[in-house]
């Protein structure tokens, strides 16, 4: 129990506790960890669903709901965005799937920090218990928008000035903490734990998206940190960094010669890579689903390879692409407008590689394959008007428009939580030992799928007629059709039943974990380790007494000659395989 | 190069294991996993430090709205410290920070602790256990009173009236103090875990990865201070 | 199956979608058609990739389900097609980029016979000022506002003197005469937004910044905030009139110059 015993000093077999809070709670089994990271996010993130579902109620139907007043719906709007991009899908690809995979994906027995892991696990939930109990200090959880921007966040003009922030500050700080100790953890278990024959190119593209989308996150979060600090600072000792000489609530503040856009710069510095902290680990899951249930080789591993490396360099040159109306140097504007869309040429080679997969493939159109299209339609769609706000003279028109909320929620909220839901189909038989119900999958993939499309494809256009978000009415506007408004109640109806459809998920994994039927211990017929465990579920240390060893990638799909259409990574090679080339 | 080599294979070509060393018996392959963790974690620390040092550079360029302000700082030595250094003067409200003298005692002890780890580290390595003690002792000491020393120039700071609200290059002075002085102490925690097992007599063997990084560690952590310190005293 | 023919329905139904919704970009009324026209480039090319590749995708999707004896082919990579890929995805990059570019510089770029306007954004309401005929702002600060002095205007500076104060949130324009507005904001971040000109900056506290336009056609258009400020955000509405020049020019007319404040009044009258 010391912070650097790692398996490698630790010569002894694995430590097997014995006691129920020793083997669910305290946990230092990565699956255990890995279970309770998502069970938390996706707690946290049902409470970011029914605030999305409240402020739906108040765009379409206004003033009905009494309690929804401007000061409770900018709360929602804020808690909703930063629950769902940091507290749920961070925690989700990379505490949740990333602490799951990453050991049986490269043939280690835990993470190499067990109990830094551990450790981890914990301080993420302190922080989201944090967040949660800004709910309930005086004036409410803060409403100053996921952004944050200050002076607006912490002055009064804006509700939960007061504690609100502060809670939100320190709860991000205490979450990079937490997703610091886990990231160093999955970056070198990948690096360094990797069994034999596990050469990096051997890796499944889950493995390298996850890989490289922590290496982001170790670099990028420790600008929200400083950032989060110096706000902290400005809000409670009076030092001016990001405040100038302003004038609220009627009275000049003590403040003067800070920069606004100087806070700017620091959270989109992390805020951009956050995007493909998101999506790598969601390319790379979905890279393998493909393959796996098209029964066909990733095509153009290589290019995959690279692109996400190339994805996550860019990712660091293209953040101000967000502040092209921010006031800041205008010339910046040729530059990140130009790097922004250098970054679209190997997103969408991702894109070809992936349809070329199913091209000439053997598809089968099981509930994860579903998922997985749906990825790639939504992604498409998300990735284009990715265009539209990347280039910066067509950005003025649509920035903070409901182009931008349309954009957003496509590329970053509905394709990668596609790819999580596909990914839960299918590790779920491996996790649990049962198989969840398939008629209810196809439920939930339907209305989920063509609901969010519903929802998103009409703020788009709301965009281009110049709706402005983080309204929360309109009241009269000359130059909006009253069409508008039946827009959005459309768009809360179809935002109502997809949240509600997710209760048909819920019901599936719950029943079907008592009374699922046994599940194969492969049974979609997966080439990777994770499929090869001798237990299903894996017991702790996942392999028995030996590590497995691997003999060739993990793409072994409708092999020429081959008796099965898949050959697992740790079959030897056949006799008219040659075992080395040259 | 090597690396290079290895990301341009074409994987489905080799089979077998690939003449790939694996891991050794206990699992990890290469170097300890202690030493890629800290390597990593030297990364996200010089971001957070680099980004620190960059938002006080672009504070001190800020010169608000103000424009007979700015040209009134134009006539300052600092103005053209930081042009020259920068291409970046300085904002209107900037007002020097006047960097106590103790600083530079704090300075020297920090150096002196760092050459107290590698000394430690040579001991190591000649197998020298009774100097080893000595020197490791040494060395966390001295980082001790490192911080004890940051924490009166604090005390005498504010004992002046010289809080952080006063002006932004006092600030960050308090804010890269913070930040550096909790990565030390961070480091101290290890250097305990380290100079126990010595002191309880452990072997060369077994503390030898905990000296040789906590070493690196308090390199980097003086390397960082120094150009913090310099920061502040050029502008 | 079915999801190859819902994916083509989807996309006929996007289709039919942008014909049929009543919803897109409002009449211009500035001079920034080249705005638009980088964003309709930028549509058609996205809109034809966006056809092209969901369409592959379904074709894929049916002609390679999955049935009895079906087996997938073998082919890890193809270099040639996926340069070729690379290729033209590079040259769709650049026919979309050039031209917003180009416009960009157009738009930070004031030209010369631009005259200039501030706008003034303060929780939750929206003020402006002209320079008056000496064409230059007057210097402002923070200490200086009050209920006398709204703008902030420094007393001491003379450049101020004649400058128009128009102390509520409707603002006239010339028709067919560039404008620069210079965009200032007393406490928080705000965004100047009229959705008919297009153009759109936010305003920064502490610092200055700035768009510029020609008004097009005469009309009242709404100004928005378009960058969250607190809890009226929703509420912080503006009118721009666009005149013809005389109708302009005396509507400027009816404005108090701040040389005739009081507080200027104190400051000429101090020794």
């Amino acid at each position: 129990m010391t912070t650097y015993t790692t398996i490698a000093e630790d010569t002894r077999p694995l430590h097997h506790p014995k006691t129920w809070v020793g083997k669910y709670v305290w946990s230092q089994d990565h699956k255990v960890i890995a279970i309770q990271y998502s069970l938390t996010a996706v707690g946290v993130g049902l409470v970011a669903l029914v605030l999305s579902g409240l402020m739906r109620m108040q765009l379409a139907f206004p003033g009905m709901l009494e309690f929804i007043t401007p000061d409770a719906y900018y709360q929602f709007v804020t808690m909703h965005g930063m629950i769902m991009v940091i507290y749920l899908l961070t925690a989700l690809l990379l505490g949740g799937f990333g602490n799951y995979m990453i050991p049986l994906m490269i043939g280690a027995r835990d993470m190499v920090f067990p109990f830094v892991n551990m450790l981890s696990y914990w301080v993420y939930l302190l922080s989201v218990i944090v967040l949660m109990a800004s709910f309930f200090v005086p004036g409410g959880p803060t409403g100053a928008g996921w952004t944050l921007y200050p002076p607006q966040a912490i002055t009064e003009g804006t509700p939960g000035a007061g504690w609100g922030i502060i809670m939100m500050l320190a709860s991000l700080a205490i979450f990079i903490v937490a997703f610091t100790m886990g990231g160093l953890n999955y970056v070198t278990t990948v690096l360094q734990a990797r069994t034999k024959g596990m050469t990096l190119m051997r890796m499944p593209c889950t493995i390298w998206g996850i890989f490289v989308a922590t290496i982001l996150g170790l670099l990028a979060f420790p600008a929200l940190f400083v950032a989060a600090i110096m706000m902290t600072l400005d809000n409670t000792i009076g030092t001016s960094f990001f405040m100038p000489a302003i004038i609220s609530g009627g009275a000049a503040l003590d403040h003067s010669g800070g920069s606004p856009i100087l806070f700017q710069h620091l959270f989109w510095f992390f805020g951009h890579p956050e995007v493909y902290i998101v999506a790598l680990p969601a390319f790379g899951i979905v890279s393998d689903l493909i393959s796996t249930h098209a029964r066909k080789n990733i095509f153009g591993y290589r290019m995959m390879v690279w692109a996400i490396i190339i994805i996550g360099g860019l990712s660091f040159i293209v953040w101000a692409h967000h502040m092209y109306v921010s006031g800041m140097n205008p010339y910046f504007g040729f530059f990140f407008a130009t790097s922004t869309l250098i970054i679209a040429v190997p997103t969408a080679i991702k894109v070809y590689n992936w349809v070329l997969t199913l091209w000439r493939g053997d598809i089968h159109l099981r509930v994860p394959m579903l998922f997985a299209i749906g990825f790639i339609f939504t992604f498409i769609h998300g990735g284009l008007t990715g265009l539209f706000l990347g280039n910066v003279s067509v950005d003025v028109p649509l920035s903070d428009t409901y182009f931008v909320i349309g954009h957003f929620h496509m590329v970053m909220g509905v394709s990668p939580i596609m790819v999580v839901f596909g990914a839960i189909y299918h590790w779920y038989p491996k996790i649990t030992g049962r198989m969840w119900n398939t008629m209810l999958g196809q439920a939930h993939f339907w209305i989920t799928f063509l609901g969010v499309y519903a929802i998103y494809l009409p703020m788009h256009y709301l965009g281009f007629l110049g709706v402005p978000r983080r309204y929360y009415e309109m009241g009269d506007t000359a130059f909006l059709p009253e069409s508008v408004h039946d827009a959005n109640v459309g768009i809360t109806i179809a935002a109502l039943t997809v949240g509600a459809a997710q209760l048909i998920f819920f019901y599936n994994l719950i029943y079907s974990y008592f009374k699922g039927p046994k599940a194969d211990p492969n049974p979609w017929g997966a080439t990777t380790l994770e499929w090869q465990t001798p237990d299903t579920p894996p017991a702790h240390g996942n392999w028995g007494p030996e590590l497995p060893k691997v003999y060739r990638w993990a793409y072994d799909y409708s092999v020429p000659g081959a008796a099965r259409d898949f050959i697992p990574q740790t079959t030897p090679p056949g006799p008219d395989e040659k075992p080395h080339e040259h | 190069m090597k690396l290079l080599r290895e990301l341009t294979k074409r994987p489905w070509l080799t089979k077998g294991l690939d003449s790939d060393p694996g891991p050794g018996a206990d699992g990890i392959r290469g170097a300890t996993a202690a030493a890629t963790g800290m390597w990593f974690y030297v990364g996200v620390a010089s971001v957070m430090f680099s980004l620190i040092v960059a938002a006080y550079v672009l504070r001190l360029g800020n010169y608000g709205a103000d424009p007979a302000a700015a040209a009134a700082a134009k006539a300052s030595l600092a103005w053209w410290t930081l042009a020259a250094i920068c291409g970046i003067p300085p904002a209107d409200d900037w007002a020097p920070m006047a960097e106590p003298f103790l600083l530079w005692i704090n300075t020297g002890v920090l150096i002196v602790s760092s050459i107290a780890w590698q000394k430690a580290r040579g001991d190591l390595r000649k197998r020298r256990m009774d100097s080893l003690r000595i020197t490791l002792t040494a060395a966390g000491l001295f980082a001790l009173v490192f911080l004890a020393g940051q924490l009166t120039v604090w005390r005498q700071l504010i004992g002046s009236g010289q809080f952080a609200a006063v002006g932004p290059a006092i600030a960050f002075f308090y804010l890269m103090t913070a930040m550096h002085g909790l990565h030390l102490l961070g480091g101290l925690f290890f250097w305990w875990r380290t100079t126990s097992k010595v002191l309880n007599g452990a072997k060369a063997e077994e503390i030898a990865a905990g000296v040789n990084l906590c070493a690196v560690y308090w390199h980097y952590l003086l390397l960082v201070w120094i150009v913090m310190f310099g920061l502040l005293l050029i502008t | 199956m079915r999801v190859a023919v819902v994916i083509v329905l989807l996309v006929i139904g996007s289709v039919a979608f942008h014909f049929l919704s009543p919803w897109w970009m409002t009449p211009i009324a500035s001079n920034w058609g080249e705005l638009d026209n980088a964003l309709i480039i930028t549509f058609w090319v996205c809109g034809a990739v966006f056809i092209a590749l969901n369409l592959f995708l379904a074709y894929s999707v049916y002609k390679f389900r999955h049935r009895k004896g079906s087996k997938a082919t073998y082919e890890p990579e193809n270099d040639a097609l996926e340069g070729r890929l690379t290729f033209w995805t590079a040259i769709g990059i650049v026919i979309m980029l050039a031209p917003g570019l180009i416009a960009w510089n157009k738009y930070i770029t004031v030209p010369d016979d631009a005259i200039v306007v501030e706008a003034v954004g303060q929780q939750w309401q929206w003020s402006f000022r002209f320079p008056g005929e000496d064409g230059v702002l007057g210097a402002v600060a923070t200490e200086h506002i009050g209920p006398d002095n709204p703008f902030g205007l420094n007393p001491g500076d003379p450049w101020g003197t004649d400058d128009i104060l128009v102390a509520e949130g409707e603002l006239h324009l010339p028709l067919d005469q560039p404008v620069k507005i210079v965009l200032r904001s007393n406490d928080v971040l705000h965004n100047f937004y009229v959705p008919q000109f297009r153009a759109k900056m936010d305003l920064v506290p502490g610092t200055y910044t700035y768009i510029w336009l020609t008004p097009t056609r005469t009309g009242e258009f709404e100004i928005l905030c378009a960058e969250y400020c607190g809890r009226s955000h929703y509420n912080m509405r503006g009118l721009v009139v666009v005149d013809e020049m005389p109708a302009f020019e005396e509507w400027l007319s009816e404005f108090p110059r701040f040389g005739q404040s009081n507080v200027a009044a104190a400051a000429t009258g101090a020794p």
